[in-house]
C-alpha cells in the first residue's frame, strides 16, 4: 500500500517536529500522540518510514546491528568472521493489536526445534524495531503488562529473554511512539511520563487548512504514485536535513544560561525528577541541530518546552486549564525574569 | 434517465408521507451499496441503523452481486475472539501434524468480499480497534503464538446497528472509517423497488470513474459544509468527495454537479453531524421538510451559485435529512419490534461479570497466578508432542510446567458507577454541581483509574443520559460543563433510565453500580404527566424493578432533613441509604468508594 509522504502532511507541526527530533536524537525517549480521531496521527507516523534515511546493517543479522558496532552486543554478529554490510530501510514497526508476548519479545523457534531438534531463538518485534521506531496505535487498548514491558525495553535499549530454556539478550534500541484518544479512557499516569515527548493532536478547524488537507489526500488517492513522485524532492531535502542533524546533534552546545532556564522551568512547573530536565535538553539540542545551529538558543528551549513537559505536570482535578497552556504560562513567567 | 437520478428524484418528491420518505431512504441505502461496489477501497463501508433483518439481507445480497462472483459474505460476531478475528495457531492441526500450523482469521478470509458486523453497537472497543486498523491498512498482521503472518484484507464493511437505547453507540473509531451512515428505521422490506443499479451499470461507471472531475467550488463547499455541521474528522469530507465522484460516474457524467454533491453530503454527513442533533429535545412529532427548502434546492442546481451558497444548500440538505431521521426514530415502536430483554436472559451474563471477562492467557503457575486456561495450555504444548517423550501413565498429551497458561481476566476494574441525579427545581444547579464534583474526584482521586462513570439527570418530563459511561476525565469535563436543570421531578423516569443503563452495561460485561442523589419525592409520572400520587406509585414500581437486577445501589437523601419518602424508595430498590443534608462532593466520592466499590 502506498504511503502518504511525510512532507505533504498539512499542519500537525508539533507531531512532525516531535517525530523528527526523535529521529535525530532517539534518546529523547519516545513520543506520545494524544488526540481526536481522524487527525492523521497514524498517517504521520507511518509516513515516517518512507522519510527516514536508510541504515547500514550487518547482512543477515536479525537485530540489524551496525557493522562498526563494538563486539559483545549481539550474539549473531559476534560469531561471524567476515561481515558483509548492506543498507536497508529504517525500520518502523507497527505493533499489531492482539500481538502476544512471545512474538513481541521473541521466543524459541518452534519449527526449527521440532524439525532439527535445534534450540534457536526466533527474534520478535523488538528485534525488528532495533535502530528504528516501534509504533503502538491506541496504546490504551494494549494490555498493561505488554506496555510496561515495551517501556522497560525502550528505556534500557536491551531485550532480555529468559524463557523456554533460552537465555538471550539482544540490542533493542528504538523510539517508542504511542497514540491514543483520551476520550476513550485516560492513560495510566505512570505511563504518561515515561514517554519523552507528548503531543496534543487536534483537528484543524481552519477552513483553508482543511481544504488543503482534503485536496492533497484526494489527489493522493486518485494516483498515489504520481503524488509521491511530485513530493520526492521535498522528501529528499528533509531526509538530508535529518542526516545532517544526526551528524551535528552531539556537537550542539548548551550554554549555561539556557541550562539554568531549563532547570528553573521544571521547578516552576513541579515537573519532578531528572527525566523532565533531561528530555527538555535533549529535545532542545535535536531541535537546534535540525535548524542547522550549533548552540541551543533560548528560543529553541521555549519551543520544545510544551512537548517535553506537558505530560509531567501534577494533575489538579479542579484546574481545567489545558496542560499545554500551563506550560506556556510558566515559560513566559520564567523567561520574563 | 440516469441511474443515480432515480433515488434523488424520489428524495425531492418526498413530502408528507412516511411511505415515500422511506422509499427514498431505501433508494439511498441501495445507492450506498452501489457506490461501495464501485469504489470499495476508497469508501470502505457503511453503517446502517435500525434496518429490518430482511432489509439488511437484501442490502448484503445486492452488494455482493455488484461486487462480482468472487465476493464472499463473512459475518463478524460481536463476541469474536482475537484468534478467530486475526488468526493464530490451529490447535487440532498442530497436534495432528506435530508442527505449528497457522489458522487464518476472519478478516483475512474476508479479503475481496463483504464483512457483515451485526449488532455493531455492542462491538467491544478492542475488536473495533482491530477492525479499524485493518480497514486503514488493508492488511492483517498476526503476531501470535509464535506465528508471524501478513495477509491482504481489503473488504467492504457493512455494520448494522440498532442503538435505540441510550448509551449504546457504535464505537466511534469504526463509524469514522466507514463512508456512509444511514438510518433505516421503519423502512419496511416490502418497499424496495426493483434494482436499477445493475452490475452492468456499475461496470460502466467503473470505467468512467477516473475521468470524473470535481469542480473546485464543489470541493470547497463540501469541505466547508462538514465543518459547519460540526464534523471535525477529515475522513468525512474525503469520503464525501469520493462519493460525489461515484454518484456522477453512475449517472454517466464526467463532472460532479451540485446535486451529486448534495446527495453525497446526505449519505456521508447526516450520521456524523454534531451541531444539529446534539440534545435535540423532543424530536419533532412529524417530519417537516419545509417546501421552501426543497424549492431552493431545485433552483440552486441551475444557476451556478457562489461557493457560500452551495455550502448553505449542502448544510440544509443534511439538516433536513437529520430531522427526518430523528422523526423516523421517534415513531411508534410497532415496526421497530424491539422488545426489552428481561434480566437473566441470554446476553446478560450475570455471573461472568463477577469474575470479570476473560481477555486472554499468559504464562504462569495456576497455583499461584489464578485459573488454568486449558485450551491455551494445550495450544502451547501441542507443537512439542513429537519430540517430547510419550507421557507415562497413558496420558495422550505431554504437558510440562512451562506450558501452563493461566486465564487473564479484566480486573475487577470494570465497575461502572451510574450517577442518577435530581436536576429539578431551584436547587438543581447545586446538586448537579455536587454530582459533577463527585464524579471528577472519583475519576482523578484514584491513581490507577479503573472505574468508568455515567450520569443520568432527571428533570422536567424525563431522564437524560448526560454522560455515557466513560473513564475519561477530559470527556467528563467537556460534557458536564453545561448542565441543564429545572422543572418537575420525574423520579420514576430517572430510576427507569438507570435500570436500562444497568442492563446495557451488564451486557458489556461490566459491573454497574448505581448512586442516587434525590429527595425521593417525584411529582411527574412515568408517562410525563404531573401528579404526586401516580408519580410516587411509578417511582416505587421502578425501584422494585431496579432492585430485581440485584446491583449495588447507594442512595443519598439530599433533603434538608432525612425524609421518610426517600428512605422508602431507597428500601424499595434495596439501596444503602445515606442522608446528605449539606452538599459535599468529597463525601459523596468517599462514600461511593468505601461503601460501593470496596
Amino acid at each position: 500500500m502506498a504511503i502518504f509522504p511525510f512532507v505533504a502532511i498539512v499542519g500537525q507541526e508539533a507531531l512532525k517536529d516531535a517525530l523528527l527530533m526523535s529521529a535525530v536524537e532517539p534518546s529523547i525517549g519516545g513520543v506520545l500522540a494524544l488526540g481526536d480521531r481522524g487527525t492523521g496521527k497514524s498517517t504521520a507516523i507511518r509516513a515516517l518510514a518512507a522519510l527516514l534515511p536508510e541504515i547500514e546493517v550487518v547482512r543477515g543479522c536479525p537485530y540489524r546491528c551496525l557493522p562498526s558496532a563494538p563486539a559483545g552486543l549481539c550474539g549473531v554478529c559476534d560469531r561471524k568472521e567476515a561481515q558483509v554490510s548492506e543498507k536497508i530501510a529504517a525500520p518502523v514497526v507497527d505493533l499489531p493489536l492482539g500481538a502476544t508476548e512471545d512474538r513481541v519479545v521473541g521466543a524459541l523457534d518452534l519449527e526449527r526445534a521440532l524439525s532439527r531438534g535445534e534450540k534457536r531463538f526466533e527474534p520478535g518485534l523488538l528485534a525488528r524495531a532495533n535502530r528504528g521506531f516501534l509504533y503502538i496505535d491506541e496504546v490504551n487498548l494494549l494490555d498493561d503488562h505488554l506496555v510496561d514491558l515495551l517501556l522497560d525495553v525502550a528505556a534500557s535499549g536491551e531485550n532480555v529473554v529468559e524463557r523456554e530454556g533460552l537465555s538471550i539478550r539482544h540490542p533493542a534500541k528504538f523510539v517508542l511512539v504511542g497514540s491514543g484518544n483520551p476520550e476513550e479512557g485516560d492513560l495510566r499516569p505512570q505511563l504518561l511520563d515515561r514517554f519523552g515527548l507528548c503531543v496534543d493532536v487536534r483537528t484543524s478547524t481552519d477552513l483553508a487548512e482543511r481544504m488543503e488537507i482534503v485536496r492533497r489526500r484526494d489527489t493522493f488517492e486518485q494516483d498515489p504514485a504520481a503524488f509521491i513522485k511530485d513530493w520526492s524532492r521535498k522528501t529528499a531535502a528533509l531526509r538530508k536535513r535529518v542526516v545532517e542533524a544526526r551528524a551535528r546533534v552531539h556537537q550542539v552546545t548548551l550554554p549555561d544560561a539556557v541550562l539554568a532556564k531549563a532547570v528553573e522551568l521544571c521547578l516552576t512547573l513541579g515537573a519532578d525528577g531528572l527525566r523532565g530536565e533531561l528530555t527538555l535538553m535533549r529535545a532542545a539540542r535535536a531541535r537546534a541541530a535540525l535548524s542547522g545551529e550549533t548552540e541551543v538558543s533560548m528560543e529553541k528551549l521555549k519551543s520544545v518546552a510544551p512537548l517535553a513537559l506537558r505530560h509531567r505536570l501534577r494533575k489538579d482535578p479542579l484546574d481545567d486549564t489545558d496542560a499545554g497552556i500551563r506550560v506556556e504560562r510558566a515559560v513566559s513567567e520564567v523567561f520574563a525574569s | 434517465m440516469s441511474p443515480a437520478a432515480a433515488p434523488y428524484t424520489d428524495r425531492q418528491a418526498s413530502r408528507e408521507t412516511f411511505e415515500r420518505i422511506d422509499t427514498a431512504r431505501w433508494g439511498q441505502a441501495d445507492l450506498a451499496a452501489a457506490l461501495l461496489a464501485l469504489m470499495p477501497l476508497r469508501l470502505k463501508g457503511a453503517v446502517f441503523e435500525g434496518a429490518a433483518p430482511e432489509l439488511a439481507g437484501l442490502l448484503q445480497d445486492r452488494l455482493t452481486q455488484r461486487l462480482g462472483p468472487d465476493a464472499g459474505l463473512h459475518r463478524m460476531p460481536v463476541s469474536i475472539t482475537d484468534d478467530r478475528l486475526i488468526g493464530g495457531l490451529d490447535l487440532a492441526a498442530t497436534l495432528a501434524a506435530g508442527r505449528p500450523v497457522a489458522e487464518t482469521g476472519l478478516l483475512s478470509r474476508a479479503d475481496g468480499g463483504v464483512l457483515i458486523v451485526p449488532m455493531a453497537e455492542r462491538l467491544p472497543g478492542r475488536a473495533a480497534a482491530q477492525l479499524a486498523r485493518v480497514i486503514d491498512t488493508g492488511e492483517v498482521e498476526t503476531e501470535r503464538d509464535g506465528l508471524s503472518l501478513r495477509a491482504p484484507a481489503n473488504f467492504v464493511t457493512l455494520a448494522f446497528a440498532d442503538p435505540d437505547e441510550p448509551g449504546e453507540r457504535l464505537p466511534a473509531g469504526l463509524g469514522d472509517r466507514l463512508a456512509f451512515g444511514l438510518s433505516l428505521h421503519g423502512v419496511s422490506p416490502a418497499r424496495p423497488r426493483p434494482e436499477t443499479l445493475t452490475p452492468a451499470v456499475i461496470d460502466a461507471a467503473r470505467a468512467r470513474l477516473r475521468w470524473v472531475s470535481v469542480p473546485d467550488e464543489v470541493m470547497d463547499a463540501l469541505i466547508d459544509a462538514a465543518l459547519r455541521l460540526g464534523i471535525h474528522s477529515l475522513r468525512a469530507p474525503a469520503f464525501c468527495i469520493a462519493a460525489a465522484r461515484g454518484i456522477a460516474a453512475l449517472a454517466g457524467r464526467d463532472e460532479v454537479t451540485d446535486a451529486d454533491a448534495s446527495l453525497a453530503a446526505e449519505l456521508v454527513y447526516a450520521s456524523r453531524a454534531n451541531v444539529l442533533i446534539e440534545r435535540a429535545e423532543p424530536p419533532p412529532p412529524a417530519p417537516e421538510p419545509p417546501d421552501s427548502k426543497d424549492e431552493t434546492r431545485d433552483d440552486a442546481s441551475r444557476p451556478q451559485p457562489e461557493p457560500d451558497e452551495l455550502t448553505e444548500l449542502l448544510v440544509e440538505a443534511v439538516r433536513v435529512r437529520v430531522s427526518l431521521d430523528v422523526a423516523a426514530r421517534a415513531r411508534p415502536a410497532r415496526q421497530r419490534a424491539r422488545q426489552e430483554v428481561p434480566p437473566g436472559k441470554s446476553g446478560d451474563m450475570v455471573d461472568s461479570r463477577r469474575r470479570g471477562s476473560r481477555i486472554g492467557a499468559r504464562a504462569g503457575d495456576p497455583r499461584r497466578d489464578g485459573r488454568l486456561d486449558l485450551l491455551s495450555t494445550l495450544r502451547t504444548a501441542a507443537p512439542w508432542q513429537r519430540i517430547r517423550e510419550a507421557p507415562s501413565g497413558g496420558a495422550a498429551i505431554s504437558v510440562r510446567a512451562s506450558d501452563f497458561r493461566v486465564k487473564r481476566f479484566r480486573h475487577r476494574s470494570e465497575a461502572v458507577v451510574i450517577f442518577v441525579v435530581d436536576a429539578s427545581g431551584s436547587s438543581a444547579m447545586n446538586r448537579l454541581a455536587e454530582a459533577k464534583g463527585a464524579i471528577e474526584l472519583l475519576l482523578s482521586g484514584c491513581y490507577a483509574r479503573r472505574e468508568s462513570v455515567a450520569l443520568i439527570a432527571f428533570r422536567k418530563e424525563g431522564a437524560d443520559l448526560l454522560l455515557p459511561p466513560t473513564r475519561s476525565l477530559t470527556r467528563v469535563k467537556r460534557s458536564l460543563s453545561r448542565l441543564p436543570g429545572g422543572g418537575g421531578t420525574p423520579l420514576a423516569a430517572g430510576i427507569a433510565a438507570a435500570a436500562q443503563l444497568v442492563r446495557i452495561e451488564r451486557r458489556k460485561r461490566k459491573a454497574p453500580h448505581v448512586v442516587f442523589l434525590s429527595d425521593g419525592q417525584g411529582n411527574i409520572a412515568l408517562d410525563g404527566s404531573p401528579g404526586r400520587e401516580r408519580a410516587g406509585q411509578d417511582a416505587r414500581d421502578m425501584a422494585r424493578r431496579l432492585k430485581s437486577l440485584q446491583e449495588p445501589i447507594l442512595f443519598f437523601d439530599i433533603s434538608r432533613r432525612p425524609s421518610a419518602q426517600a428512605e422508602l424508595i431507597s428500601t424499595e430498590m434495596g439501596a444503602i441509604y445515606r442522608p446528605l443534608p449539606v452538599a459535599d462532593a468529597a463525601r459523596v466520592s468517599r462514600d461511593v468508594r468505601s461503601l460501593l466499590l470496596e
